[in-house]
């Protein structure tokens, strides 16, 4: 007798979730690209000691590629302002691949590789085209 | 080795899923809602394919997933479950002392047709919650530039013991008898819904919802090492991180001490031989 509600109420959930997945890739940073317009490719690669050492790239649209060069206990990088996290690739574990996109403006912003032994934080300098 | 690391992500990824259908399916079960298992069931095998089906499209597509919609479900579907999982803890302690275990099957009145529908979507949430992620990882594991079959093999082998560990859950909680069901599995809901809570945290920081408190408050790194099997238990179980932050820390505290002291504290209890007035 539940039978009906049960099924409207996964539906509605099936749906939610859809609309979820589905909306908005221009939110900004997580855009894998493909849409992007003319992103500048960086390579990115984390090893074991954590993020690269000093990370240069100009401002304006940046692709970060993010490969894991053997380490096991790192499998993440993020590009924090601050606090304030701008853009990140998870689950990167040794051999895979993550990218993301920013707009960056000119200055200094944060890399974060959690589990580094070197470098879990390091810097990324954008200069002025 | 190529196989660990991506079992160790699957493996974290799986569990957070597992443990939350595992408790909700027993929750269910000691409540005599036998029935709605199947419900559970549909709910999970749906949310599966959604994520299967989205993974395999971005792939397709060459799309990434836009991160901070995936992180904002995670947040968002994790408070959710805290809510949940604090309602079966406070339901237990009203429960527990008017309720024998042999009596079991006549509970099932109390459990009311609104709550059933509502952990029945939770457990389709929860799996929606990591699905999407873990399919597009999966999908990626088997793509590596390193070993693709071992990368691939280990994902996907993390992420069935990530479920055969919810079943066994789920059939431990089973048959455990109703009184020390609700006694002691509270206080393990208590654990596990404080690292919901922290993971909580940990994602809206990614979503960048909260930035206050990212100082590393405690290292834990030497108890649960990143890249290893026990930390993926302990992070994917009770949301413990490496390091967690000075907020991560403070919300699993200010949850776990008040609702630890709520299930423990001593209790006037209606004695068996008192009959109770009214079912909730």
């Amino acid at each position: 007798m539940s039978r009906r509600r049960l099924l409207a109420l996964l539906g509605l959930a099936v749906l939610g979730a859809a609309l979820v997945a589905c909306s908005s890739d221009d939110g900004g940073a997580g855009d894998g690209g493909g849409s992007g317009g003319d992103a500048t490719e960086v390579a990115v690669t984390v090893t074991s000691e954590g993020c690269p050492a000093d990370l240069q790239v100009d401002a304006g649209r940046t692709k970060f590629v993010i490969t894991n060069d053997g380490a096991n206990a790192v499998d993440e990088f993020e590009i924090l302002e601050g606090d304030h996290i701008l853009g990140e690739a998870e689950h990167l574990a040794p051999g895979l691949t993550g990218s993301f996109t920013l707009d960056l403006e000119p200055g200094e912003y944060v890399t974060y590789c959690p589990g580094g032994t070197e470098r879990e934080r390091s810097t990324l300098v954008v200069a002025a085209p | 080795m190529p196989v660990l690391p991506t079992f160790v992500i699957g493996l974290r990824e799986g569990l957070e899923a597992a443990l939350i259908v595992g408790i909700i399916a027993a929750f269910l079960r000691h409540n005599g809602r036998r029935d709605a298992l199947r419900w559970i069931a549909v709910g999970v095998g749906a949310a599966s394919l959604l994520c299967a089906a989205v993974g395999l499209g971005l792939h397709l597509a060459e799309r990434a997933l836009p991160y901070r919609q995936q992180e904002g479900l995670e947040t968002i579907v994790a408070l959710v479950a805290v809510g949940m999982i604090t309602y079966m803890i406070v339901w237990m302690r009203q429960n527990a002392a008017s309720i024998k275990s042999s009596l079991e099957h006549e509970t099932s009145s109390a459990l009311a047709e609104g709550s059933v529908a509502a952990l029945v979507t939770m457990s389709f949430f929860a799996v929606l919650r990591e699905g999407f992620e873990t399919a597009v990882f999966l999908v990626a594991a088997f793509q590596s530039s390193v070993d693709p079959s071992a990368t691939g093999t280990g994902a996907a082998a993390g992420l069935l013991v990530s479920v055969v560990l919810g079943y066994a859950i789920y059939r431990g909680a089973v048959h455990v008898d109703l009184g020390r069901f609700f006694r002691f599995t509270a206080l393990v809901l208590v654990v596990v819904s404080a690292g919901l809570l922290a993971s909580a945290v940990h994602t809206a920081h990614e979503v960048g919802w909260v930035d206050v408190g990212q100082q590393v408050a405690v290292n834990l790194g030497w108890l649960v090492r990143p890249g290893t099997v026990i930390s993926s238990l302990a992070t994917g179980m009770f949301g413990i991180q490496p390091r967690p932050t000075v907020i991560e820390l403070a919300a699993w505290l200010l949850y776990l001490v008040p609702v630890a002291l709520y299930v423990t504290w001593p209790r006037r209890v209606a004695r068996p031989g008192r009959a109770r007035a009214t079912t909730a």
